[in-house]
């Protein structure tokens, strides 16, 4: 027994020097990543079938690999930041309240900072919760129009971007092409709704013309064959392009090379609009896709993306503002020194009037990135980066 | 049939011939070009600017040092992640340095001996003995994608830029050692000391401007910014450096405003902006400091510009995505 006493005894006498040095060491900042145990975004949207039966890899596409990745990347920061960076993941059980769960946790954990991966539901209940803790969140993954529109939150930031830069992106490129006549498929998720809305908005933004908007169903019934059979889906029409807006992706993989007349496909199939893709060789993008695969095993997401520069939009907001009086990270994002680097070609920051991250988006295949928007041609008087998404002239979130 | 052979060999052997004569008059006055897209240096003459031979190098060759006393040319074949030797009497590799992944920018010391070398997949800095070709040692934690590497005049320090984390980093590569680290603006590509070595430039190509460190106290002393009428900021994103020998000018490649500013390096004002190519990014001058060439990443050529003129004279296509220029004289 007195043995043990002893043994005690020695194990604390060992542990005040470590604590003495730690607490010389610069204060820990936490930042809290926050998703849902149960996402149907990542566990059917998108996934082939064949990687549905074989490989593990492929189905793992939650966004906090991206975040991981990005703490690693901002560590060397540190010794500038004078502060440790450290992610703390909490995953929601789906029948909690999120936005409770998320409030304590932010309280109990000493939380500094957070990121979200949510759907845009969830993600407006948790912020209206939160508002009062003033603390300031990024939003990685919900595109949804109407979060950059008339239901902004001044403490949601968002990297991810909306449905509508993906849609005009697109938009521009065929303006561009002149092809200009388009036949629009839509899936029978509320969410193809919405994005073919989007896509609507940008052809008559950019002077497209919708020549059609016709529903699809996945299925082989002969009597629905309107609407699942490609020749009479893409038939007894004329355009230059087929829109497809395809969430689930089973249906919109078929689309190229058999629409009934020759023609381009692109939104979710052929030509997709994308915030990142890994065959991007420019800007220092392929080193950024190789620590990912390094560290995951796997392509990097455009979700990945998100979630990575969020990380990096941290440490360059407390690098450089952080000696300014009142710092804030919602002050320091839409100062206009604030300069984010995305190994995406320009400099990068924030849109004061609905927190949206500025960027380019790639419109590339399934291998390869065949164009950047905004293209050359897209001229906006502040910033070309605003020919893409809701300029301040068009969100209702400006004032 | 015989005929037809005869003259085919003679042909050939012919080639050889006039192989042997263009590699004994590279000892002139030449331009050489790393061309990353294509594999392969171009030699271009200084005087007539007539392409008078291709180098085939290593696999995406970026920056490249001539080394005087033994005529050979080094070159950072980044995707073979070796520095080739070339032999320039006879445009031949003839050996490599190790290197670590992905080699970009690298720098000898002034004795000759040593290559430090940014290794921008793995946040490192590798020394390189050059007798051997062996790393002596590899520095890590030097910052996310290191890229300039700058020995200081005097040979005792090595100045690192590193792109992801928008410092200098300055280490002691003797020891090992990392130094100070000073905060730069956005996406640091190359440095440059000036002449008299009292101060250290360096391009930021996202934040577009150029950051001043003096080499004493390791501050920040000045930021130059680049504004042109009809340029939008966005598109001055400067990249490369020609000091001009006199001491006088610095000349920096602006990238996709596709030109290059002419700053007096006293006042730091920048006193005109010359029209080059499309993402203008390498630079060099030669030592009378009357012509400035620059590479054109994105347009396959090269431009000859007239220091006097301030103007492009002549432009030269060479290989697929030209990166680094270098002049013997």
């Amino acid at each position: 027994m007195k043995l043990f006493f002893l043994r005690v005894t020695i194990f604390f006498i060992c542990l005040i020097p470590i604590n003495i040095l730690s607490a010389e060491e610069n204060p820990v900042f936490n930042i809290g990543y926050y998703d849902l145990e149960k996402d149907i975004r990542y566990d059917i949207w998108g996934v082939h079938p064949v990687d549905i039966r074989s490989n593990a890899n492929q189905l793992y596409k939650r966004p906090i690999a991206g975040a991981e990745l990005g703490l690693k990347d901002i560590k060397p920061f540190q010794r500038m930041s004078k502060v440790k960076f450290n992610l703390v993941k909490k995953r929601i059980k789906n029948n909690e309240d999120s936005a409770e769960v998320i409030y304590k946790h932010i309280l109990e954990n000493n939380i500094k900072f957070i990121l979200l991966d949510f759907p845009a539901s969830e993600l407006l209940k948790i912020t209206n919760k939160i508002i009062e803790l003033n603390i300031t969140s990024i939003n990685v993954s919900s595109k949804n129009n109407e979060l950059r529109s008339s239901k902004c939150n001044k403490n949601l930031f968002h990297t991810i971007p909306s449905e509508r830069m993906l849609s005009d992106s697109l938009a521009q490129y065929l303006s561009e092409k002149k092809w200009r006549k388009i036949l629009v498929l839509t899936g029978p998720l509320e969410i193809d709704k919405l994005k073919s809305n989007s896509f609507i908005e940008s052809a008559k933004q950019f002077g497209l013309k919708i020549i059609d908007n016709r529903n699809f169903v996945l299925g082989n019934d002969p009597r629905a064959r309107e609407q699942n059979d490609l020749d009479f889906l893409t038939g007894s029409a004329k355009y230059d392009a087929v829109y497809i807006a395809d969430t689930l992706k089973e249906f919109s993989y078929r689309v190229p090379f058999a629409t009934h007349n020759p023609a381009i496909v692109i939104g979710s199939s052929g030509l997709i609009p994308r915030a990142w893709h890994w065959s991007y060789l420019r800007h220092g993008a392929p080193q950024v896709h190789g620590r990912f695969e390094r560290m995951h095993k796997r392509r990097m997401t455009e979700e990945d993306w998100a979630a990575w520069v969020a990380m990096r939009a941290i440490a360059e907001a407390i690098v450089r503002f952080k000696d300014n009086e009142n710092f804030s990270f919602n002050d320091a994002f839409i100062n206009k020194e604030f300069k984010l680097d995305g190994s995406k070609g320009p400099v990068l920051n924030f849109r004061s009037w609905n927190r949206q991250l500025r960027q380019p988006i790639m419109l590339s295949t399934e291998n390869w990135v065949t164009s950047i928007a905004p293209l050359s041609s897209f001229v906006h008087r502040e910033n070309n980066l605003d020919t893409i998404g809701m300029d301040n002239k068009t969100s209702k979130c400006a004032n | 049939m015989r005929f037809i052979n005869f003259i085919y060999k003679n042909i050939i052997k012919l080639g050889f011939i006039s192989a042997l004569i263009i590699s004994f008059s590279t000892h002139a006055e030449t331009i050489l070009i790393s061309n990353e897209g294509s594999d392969n240096i171009t030699v271009i003459d200084l005087k007539t600017y007539e392409i008078i031979a291709t180098i085939d190098s290593g696999n995406r060759p970026r920056d490249m040092h001539y080394v005087a006393n033994s005529n050979s040319l080094l070159v950072a074949a980044s995707e073979d992640d070796t520095i080739n030797i070339i032999d320039m009497n006879t445009l031949k590799i003839i050996g490599n340095l190790e290197t670590g992944d992905d080699p970009e920018i690298f720098d000898i010391s002034p004795n000759g001996q040593t290559v430090v070398v940014s290794n921008e997949d793995d946040n490192e800095a590798t020394v390189i003995d050059v007798k051997t070709g062996k790393i002596i040692r590899v520095i890590e934690d030097v910052g996310i994608e290191p890229e300039g590497v700058n020995f200081s005049p005097d040979g005792k320090l090595v100045f690192i830029t590193s792109e992801g984390t928008n410092t200098v980093i300055i280490i002691d590569p003797i020891k090992g050692k990392i130094i100070e680290e000073i905060l730069v603006g956005n996406r640091p590509r190359r440095g440059a000391f000036t002449k008299n070595g009292e101060e250290y430039w360096v391009t930021n190509e996202l934040g577009g401007t150029v950051s001043v460190i003096n080499t004493n106290s390791f501050e920040v002393i000045h930021t130059i910014k680049f504004v042109k009428k009809g340029i939008r900021s966005t598109e001055i994103t400067p990249v490369d450096f020609a000091m001009s020998n006199d001491g006088n000018l610095a000349y920096i490649t602006l990238g996709r405003s596709k030109h290059v500013a002419v700053v007096q390096t006293d006042t730091y004002k920048v006193i005109d902006y010359i029209l080059a190519g499309s993402r203008v990014w390498g630079a060099a001058i030669t030592s009378d400091d009357k012509t400035l060439i620059v590479t054109n990443g994105n347009s396959d050529d090269i431009s000859i510009i007239d220091t006097k003129k301030r103007a492009s004279i002549k432009s030269i296509a060479v290989g697929r995505t030209p990166h680094t220029v270098r002049i013997i004289e």
